[in-house]
């Protein structure tokens, strides 16, 4: 679980770093790994991989978009985003996970993991810069959300099909 | 059929992959490309289907520009990768050779029939529900190859279809693209390992550090591979002709 | 991608390179925190705090800078917001955009703010090892309840280990899928969906080959790492930079 989790952390640094040309515009993947980190290994570990994402960000490991920063990337603008990852990442492993699967659960998870995302980002986007919430929502937000709408249905298709594989190959 | 004039390509690192390559493929031929490690043979491959763009020159399929007709000649030039399972996207083995006609667009009755026919063709119809990933090597390099039958080239292009196979599987992959040939397909084939192809092969391209440095016919050109870091055919260095490893 | 593996660190000789992970992170920690609350005066004596570390540790400054380049137009963006959405006497007006002098006092100071702590990180991050910096992490984490600090290490490793070779599979997996005319396809959540799944189920593949290795090395959690050593001049820097930190959020 261990190597897991550092996958997923992995996995949401090279989503910040590349852009894959696939749609209208090149999509950036992050959010897709966030909410996958959650759906596929859980509340626990899925926290543990974006703990450890955030925590190589801040000492300096060049995992976030547009170059490195360290903590002051975390504390800039778009650091809301980032730090709501965390919260985001338990919330879907909680109300994802449980007993039975059932694609709802995910779908909803994944909505209130992007809606928390948003809370974070917004707020703290609207205390550096003070441009007041209706701007934020429109310079913070909703250009971002037919993307990202796009990504969670994505997520939890991707997650259907992986999680089957995931339990096949046993958790060292 | 495919023709390359001129390309050069240089990676973003500052390496150069290929520098003024130039050679015309006819219908039909059967084609070896050789070379060390590194010379460039699978840069040379993917710029016949525009999955790496010339720096200067240009690759033409069928009297098209690859980089103006990027899905046409994907279509044409079918591609078998050196690594299998970064080939394969379905969950099964019948819907992973459903991808490309499903990207082509067909509609739904010619797709299953494409797929049953592909699988036939490579001797998987049995395993059509079977898990990709549950395949042995060379089952998983023959739905590689059924995946791209299935989008009906003209041309394959194989990069390295021994690499990790067993002595049943180099047969079963080898007798599979010589049958192939056989139906009318162009071949050609990146390989380090002449030994295992050669015999069926009509020409031999060599490379080195990205350039050709010889085209001709495997006769003339097998008795100075091993200046360029390719392994003679241990039949050849007996002095007796190339024997076919399918015998 | 080279740059990514090595933390960005530059190998060069110098105090700062010397100094103990630890001082550095804590000194980074008392930066930023005091940094936040600072103004004026304070700032200017943080600054100075900064500059000297930049100095010390022999940073070019260009090279730094572009690297920051991104950061730059973020912060214009916060100083042209603040500026103009910070109720207050204008200052000039064009049109119905008004710059209020408090607003733009507010900007330039939040934005300070901002560079003086990302050029501290940025320091921290070229004159430390990565292997001193998981040594740092591990050892600050070790008194922290339900934090196995040990598994953080191995875990900060992993990640530092995978990203070249996720790069190499996703573009792997894109040139096969490109190979049979995925692009034909507009449907973003259809291409999302048939990149993501096989690139992961091969990257857990891989995950579990590297643990493989690791443990055919005789990996375990409990081995000798690099050793943390903190001399009288750490504790100097320290105390230094805590004063300075002190001061700086008094003022
Ligand atoms: N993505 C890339 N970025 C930078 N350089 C590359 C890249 N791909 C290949 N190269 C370089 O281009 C040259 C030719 O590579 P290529 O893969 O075409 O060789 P090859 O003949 O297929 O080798 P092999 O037998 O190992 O498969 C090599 O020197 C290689 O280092
Ligand atoms: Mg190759």
């Amino acid at each position: 679980m261990t190597v897991y989790a550092a996958l997923m952390a992995a996995l949401t640094a090279v989503g910040a770093l590349i852009a894959i040309p696939i749609g209208p515009v090149p999509i950036v993947l992050q959010n897709l790994f966030v909410m996958l980190a959650g759906l596929l290994l859980g509340a626990r570990w899925g926290a543990a991989s974006m703990g450890v994402y955030l925590l190589a960000g801040a000492l300096g490991l060049p995992v976030f978009a547009g170059g490195s920063g360290g903590i002051g990337r975390l504390l800039g603008p778009t650091g809301g985003y980032l730090v709501g990852f965390l919260p985001a990442v338990l919330l879907i492993g909680v109300v994802s996970g449980g007993k039975t699967r059932f694609w709802m659960r995910d779908a909803i998870a994944v909505a209130g993991g992007s809606l928390v995302i948003y809370g974070f980002g917004l707020v703290w986007l609207n205390h550096i810069t003070h441009m007041g919430w209706d701007r934020a929502l429109a310079v913070g937000m909703l250009p971002f959300l037919p993307g990202d709408i796009a990504k969670g249905v994505a997520a939890v298709l991707a997650a259907r099909s992986l999680r089957p594989r995931l339990a096949w190959r046993g958790r060292p | 059929m495919i023709e390359v004039k001129q390309v050069s390509h240089r990676f973003g690192d500052g390496s150069t992959g290929l520098d003024g390559i130039s050679l015309r493929i006819a219908a039909g031929e059967f084609v070896v490309i050789a070379g060390a490690n590194g010379s460039g043979k699978t840069s040379l491959l993917r710029h016949l289907n525009g999955l790496l763009k010339p720096d200067r020159g240009s690759v033409w399929v069928d009297g098209l520009d690859v980089t103006r007709n990027l899905c046409t000649a994907r279509q044409r030039v079918g591609m078998v990768f050196q690594d299998a399972d970064s080939q394969i996207v379905g969950e099964t083995v019948a819907d992973d050779v459903a991808f490309g006609p499903q990207n082509l667009g067909l509609p739904p009755a010619e797709i299953e029939r494409r797929v049953a026919h592909a699988l036939a063709v490579v001797g998987l119809a049995g395993a059509s529900q079977k898990r990709p990933h549950l395949l042995s090597g060379g089952e998983k390099r023959r739905l590689a190859i059924a995946g791209i039958l299935a989008m009906q080239p003209k041309v394959i292009a194989f990069d390295e279809p021994f690499s990790n196979l067993d002595y049943g599987g180099v047969r079963q992959v080898l007798a599979e693209i010589v049958r192939l040939h056989t139906k009318g397909h162009t071949i050609l084939v990146a390989t380090h390992e002449l030994e295992k192809v050669i015999a069926h092969a009509g020409r031999l391209i060599i490379l080195q550090n990205g350039r050709l440095v010889h085209d001709g016919r495997p006769q003339e050109l097998l008795p100075i591979v091993e200046r360029y870091g390719i392994r003679q055919p241990w039949t050849v260095r007996m002095g007796k002709k190339v024997d076919s490893w399918l015998n | 991608m080279a740059e990514l593996t090595a933390f960005g660190y530059q190998p060069r000789q110098s105090f700062l390179h010397r100094c103990d992970a630890r001082v550095k992170i804590g000194s980074l920690l008392i930066v930023s925190s005091a940094g936040l609350y600072a103004r004026g005066w304070g700032l200017l004596v943080l600054t100075a705090a900064a500059g000297a570390a930049f100095l010390c540790g022999r940073q070019p400054l260009w090279r730094t800078l572009r690297e920051l380049r991104w950061f730059f137009i973020l912060l214009a963006a916060i100083l042209a917001s603040r500026a103009i959405f910070t109720p207050g006497r204008p200052l000039v007006q064009v049109f119905t955009v008004a710059v209020s002098s408090r607003g733009l006092v507010d900007g330039v100071l939040v934005c300070w703010r901002l560079l003086l702590i990302v050029l501290s990180a940025m320091v921290l991050a070229a004159t430390t090892r990565a292997s001193e910096i998981r040594a740092a992490v591990q050892w600050f984490f070790a008194p922290v309840p339900f934090v196995p600090e040990k598994r953080l290490g191995t875990m900060l490793g992993l990640l530092v280990r995978l990203i070249p070779l996720i790069f190499g599979r996703i573009s792997e997996v894109r040139c096969a899928q490109l190979a049979r005319c995925v692009d034909c396809r507009k449907n973003p959540i259809y291409r999302m969906r048939v990149l993501v799944v096989p690139l992961m189920e091969r990257l857990f593949d891989a995950a579990d080959e590297l643990v493989l290795a690791m443990t055919a090395r005789a990996y375990h959690e409990n081995r000798s790492g690099p050793l943390l050593q903190a001399g009288r001049s750490d504790w100097l820097v320290l105390s230094a930079i805590a004063a300075a930190g002190l001061v700086a959020v008094i003022v």
